[in-house]
This record gives structure tokens, C-alpha cells and sequence, in this order.
């Protein structure tokens, strides 16, 4: 009996997972076919491979990719130094002035749904001359990433041992010297999930680069890819081409670094 | 060692806590308040600013495309809740049983792997899955001789919404639906110690039981947080829709999102827009504290 039932479990996972990666494998063959070969069985192994559908599909996905590495890696960036300073406010000063209510500021944010904000947000950009900029793509979403990433440095950071921090202060070191000898490298494992966490919501963000950018100037990775052009000739080949240009980036990085993905993925969901 | 503080040293957690302030109240608190302020206001952005009272929040529920909006936002949030409460559980739960531990991690991989995929691609993949003149699920179904059953998914009013909800089927490879809840319950039953299993085997009880008395309220907190974010995701629902239908064809699709979005970027009607944005934080409150009442119950019940 109970052999049986491992047996059917087993059938139903596998069953799960072809379920799971089926969407994947047909869109990695059919970006091989051309346009007939994929409306005549989109699940048959391509027959002639068309290598040029990523040739044709790169020069429309290239600069949109440029931008949007950028725009990660500065979001990536500001929330690391912010949340670092502010984590080691909260971590070694033990009590000043309105400390719970600063650091209940910080968290709250965590619970307004991004929606309320968005047009008074693009009002603001706008005001600021950052509507089409780099700025205005960067700063709005970086500042709820600080946020995120304070929540999450900050409780990492509290279990270093305090006697730590004291042995640094009396040889003479000055907070900065603490903050990047003693918080920073025993902090990087959750720093590695923060990067992570930031990385995969600014390489995904759609809603905001739609409303604060417009051509192709700043035009970011999830917005383009929507916005594909393929002539007939060409086929449906070029799109997927196109989408599997602009996944392969997060995906050598996961080969690299899945542990992080799990812990990155996992620990933004687990705030409340 | 008693130093004594210097006007500096007090000024001092104020100034690492400065850059953060600063982004954040330029960037999300100024613009809330200013969305709590301007739902009062016929305002487009610019020049049109008058103050109006309570009309745009009136206007909102008479207008029906709105409620329309609520109603498919909440067939959604059902939909979704019992999502994140079945399939990731069970793939959760079936990985577990898996014995070998290198199986297990291999196969945790495998599922982790889309979830990296950019959300967008996933969508407009399922674009292409769904769509009416050569889909892939129109295509399959021709091949297995069920021609009847083929249709335009997402361009049919009766289909659109299931479909909408449909995309990333079994959902354990989108991050947000199902995939982000099956490493969350892995991870917890991972955590736990095999005592409290072997007991139970011990006892005599069979996997349902196990499942009922053990694994269930272990889980607890994990299916509470699962629902919260189920609720959140589903009033926000943006992408998918705007991307596969535009809210149509009709307001077969239509959410509050998508109306916010096009009577403030389209019309101008940032005022209005601003009170759609307002009730939607209202209604992720509201569900929210329900949520964590309820399930705050249940715990009391064991």
C-alpha cells in the first residue's frame, strides 16, 4: 500500500515538473524554427535551425538590455550602502530619540501597495525633470529596495555579537571604520540575498518604466520585449529568440548562485 | 569607560538614518500623501485642480467599469488563494517524501529555475500558449481529435478571465503564484524536526492523518502569509492583464489597476485615478486584518 503511494507521488511530482519546464522547452525550440515549422507542430523538435532568428532578434533587445543592467545595478548599489547605514543606526546605537518610530517609518512603507503611489509618483518625477531618465527609472523604485533591504540588514545584523563592535571602537576605530571591517563582511550573506531580491524586481519591473519612459532612450528590458517587431517573413521565431536573449542573464547568474536565489526569493515574502 | 556625548556623537544614528529618509519621503511618502490629498481633487496633473470632496470616490463606485473591475479582482483573489493553498503544498509535500536528499535539491532546482525567467516572458509565452489562431493549446487539442473545444482563450469573454488566471499553469514556475509558496512550504517542512514524523508513523497514522494533524498546523504561518500575499498580488493584478487583454475585450478582464492606469495616463483623470488607488489600499487593508483575524482563530482552535 504504502508503496503504491510513493509510486503515484512519484508519478505526480514528475508529472509536475514536465508541467512546470513544458512552456520553456517550447520556447526554446520554436526559437530555432521558422514561422511554418512552428504553426505546423509547435512541440516537434526543430528540423532546420534557425540560428538567425537571435541575429535578428538582438539589435532590437541589445540597448533596452544595456539600460536596464544599468538601472539594476544602481538600484542594486543605492540599496546596499542606504540599507547598510541605516541598519548600523539601528544596530549600535542602542537607544536615541525616536528610534521605534524611525525605524517603524522604514517598515511601514513595506505595507502601502505600490499602486496608490504611482500617479503622484509620476507627477513627481516629472516635476523633478527625471520623467525619460535614468534618475527617475532608478530613484522611485530604489527607494522602496532601502526599505526591503534595512528590514532584512537590519536583522541580520543585530545577531553580530555586540563585544565585536566594542573590541573595534577601543582600538580606536570610528564608525566608519566598524561599518565596513566589522558590519559589512559579516553581513554579506543577507546582502547577497538583498542583491539578489533588488536585482530580480528591477530586471522584472514593468508598470514603472511603462509610465515614466517613453522611445527608446531609456526603454527597459520588460517593456521592450512587449513591444517586439517581426516581419512576416521572419515569424514568431524572433520573439522567442528575443526572450530568451533577455532571460539568459538572471539565468547564468542562478547557475552561479541558486542558494542565494532561494534565500533571495523567499526572504522578501517573509516580512509580516 | 564613560564617554561623554557631544553634541556630534547625538547627532550622529540621525545622519546614517538620512539617506534613507530622504529617498523615502521624496519618493513614496511625499507621493502618498499627495494621492490621499488629490483623491479629493479634479486634478490632471497640471493645471486642473479644483477641490471636489468626496465626488471622485462617488464617481468610482457608480462607474461600472469599476465595479466590474472589483468583481474580477475578486473572482481572483479566490482563485488565487486556492492556488497558494493547493498545488504548492502538494509539490511541497511530494518533494519532501522524495528520499534522497541529492534528488531532492536537484529537483527543488529545477523548479526554482523559471522563476527566474522575467515575469514578462512568461506572460507573453503564455500569450502565444493561449492564443486563438495558432496557440499551442488550440494546437494540441486539434492533434487529440478535440476540435470542439478550441477557441480564441483569451479573446472570448467567457474565457478571458480563467485564462488570465490560468497563465503559468501548474504555477509552480512564477514566482509570485506558486513557486515563491512551494519553496516557502519546502523550506519549512525541511525545518522540522523528523521526530515529530516518525512519531506519528509510529502511532500508526496514515499520510492524511499526518497531513491533518501534523503538517497543517506546522504550516500555519506559511499558509497565513501565503494568503496575504495571494490577496495583495491578485488587487494589484496588472501585468498579466494589461499585457494578454488590455482589461477586454469588453470589461471581461477589467481590475482596478488597469482602470487607474488608463483614466490617469490616458484621460488625465489623476484626481479619479488617485481615489481608485486610495480604495485599493483600503480594500489590502481591510483583507489583510480579516486575513490575520481569521487565521489567528484557527490557531487558537488547536
Amino acid at each position: 500500500m504504502s508503496k503504491f503511494i510513493s509510486f503515484l507521488s512519484r508519478i505526480l511530482l514528475g508529472f509536475l515538473l514536465i508541467l512546470t519546464l513544458l512552456p520553456f522547452y517550447l520556447l526554446v525550440i520554436n526559437a530555432f524554427k521558422s514561422q511554418n515549422e512552428i504553426i505546423l507542430n509547435p512541440f516537434q523538435w526543430a528540423k532546420s535551425w534557425q540560428f538567425q532568428n537571435f541575429v535578428k532578434a538582438a539589435p532590437q533587445i541589445i540597448r533596452p538590455m544595456a539600460n536596464t543592467f544599468f538601472v539594476t545595478a544602481v538600484i542594486i548599489i543605492i540599496t546596499i550602502v542606504v540599507s547598510l547605514l541605516a541598519s548600523y543606526a539601528f544596530v549600535r546605537y542602542e537607544r536615541f530619540f525616536g528610534k521605534e518610530v524611525l525605524y517603524f517609518g522604514i517598515i511601514a512603507l513595506l505595507m502601502i501597495p505600490g499602486f496608490v503611489m504611482l500617479i503622484p509618483q509620476f507627477v513627481q518625477i516629472t516635476n523633478l525633470g527625471m520623467y525619460n531618465t535614468f534618475l527617475g527609472l532608478i530613484l522611485p523604485p530604489a527607494a522602496y529596495q532601502v526599505a526591503m533591504g534595512t528590514f532584512l540588514t537590519r536583522s541580520s545584523m543585530e545577531s553580530i555579537s555586540k563585544s565585536l563592535f566594542e573590541a573595534a571602537e577601543i582600538e580606536g576605530a570610528n564608525d566608519m571604520d566598524i561599518l565596513v571591517k566589522v558590519a559589512l563582511p559579516l553581513s554579506k550573506p543577507i546582502l547577497s540575498t538583498v542583491t539578489i531580491m533588488t536585482g530580480l524586481n528591477a530586471w522584472n519591473n514593468y508598470i514603472w518604466p511603462l509610465v515614466s519612459t517613453s522611445g527608446e532612450k531609456t526603454q527597459q528590458i520588460a517593456v521592450a520585449l512587449t513591444k517586439i517587431i517581426v516581419s512576416v517573413s521572419d515569424g514568431q521565431g524572433v520573439r522567442f529568440a528575443a526572450y530568451i536573449i533577455a532571460s539568459l542573464p538572471l539565468i547564468i547568474l542562478f547557475c552561479f548562485a541558486s542558494k542565494y536565489f532561494v534565500e533571495g526569493l523567499t526572504s522578501g515574502a517573509v516580512k509580516g | 569607560m564613560r564617554k561623554k556625548r557631544t553634541p556630534w556623537q547625538y547627532m550622529k544614528p540621525y545622519l546614517f538614518l538620512l539617506p534613507i529618509y530622504l529617498l523615502m519621503i521624496i519618493f513614496k511618502y511625499v507621493p502618498f500623501g499627495i494621492a490621499i490629498e488629490k483623491s479629493f481633487f479634479n486634478w490632471n496633473g497640471a493645471n486642473v485642480n479644483q477641490f471636489i470632496g468626496l465626488e471622485n470616490y462617488i464617481q468610482a463606485f457608480k462607474d461600472p467599469t469599476f465595479i466590474i473591475g472589483l468583481k474580477n479582482v475578486g473572482i481572483i483573489s479566490i482563485a488565487y488563494i486556492v492556488i497558494v493553498l493547493t498545488v504548492p503544498l502538494l509539490a511541497a509535500e511530494l518533494l519532501y517524501a522524495v528520499k534522497s536528499r541529492k534528488k531532492q535539491y536537484v529537483i527543488r532546482t529545477a523548479f526554482t529555475f523559471p522563476m527566474v525567467v522575467p515575469a514578462v516572458v512568461i506572460i507573453l509565452l503564455w500569450k502565444w500558449i493561449l492564443a486563438g489562431d495558432n496557440g499551442v493549446l488550440n494546437n494540441f487539442l486539434t492533434g487529440a481529435g478535440l476540435e470542439s473545444l478550441v477557441k480564441p482563450w483569451l479573446g472570448s469573454t467567457k474565457t478571458a478571465l480563467g485564462a488570465i488566471i490560468a497563465i503559468g499553469f501548474p504555477w509552480l514556475g512564477s514566482a509570485s503564484l506558486g513557486g515563491l509558496q512551494f519553496l516557502l512550504y519546502y523550506g519549512a517542512l525541511q525545518g522540522t524536526s523528523q521526530d515529530m514524523f516518525e512519531a506519528a508513523e509510529i502511532d500508526g497514522a496514515n499520510i492524511l492523518q499526518r497531513f491533518i494533524k501534523i503538517d497543517i498546523p506546522m504550516l500555519a504561518s506559511q499558509m497565513k502569509l501565503t494568503v496575504t500575499l495571494a490577496i495583495i498580488n491578485a488587487v494589484q493584478v496588472f501585468d498579466s492583464v494589461y499585457i494578454l487583454t488590455k482589461g477586454g475585450p469588453g470589461t471581461a478582464t477589467i481590475t482596478p489597476s488597469v482602470v487607474l492606469y488608463e483614466q490617469g495616463f490616458t484621460y488625465k483623470k489623476m484626481g479619479y485615478s488617485s481615489a481608485i488607488g486610495v480604495i485599493m489600499f483600503a480594500i489590502i487593508m481591510i483583507l489583510t486584518i480579516i486575513n490575520q483575524m481569521i487565521m489567528k482563530n484557527t490557531e487558537k482552535m488547536d
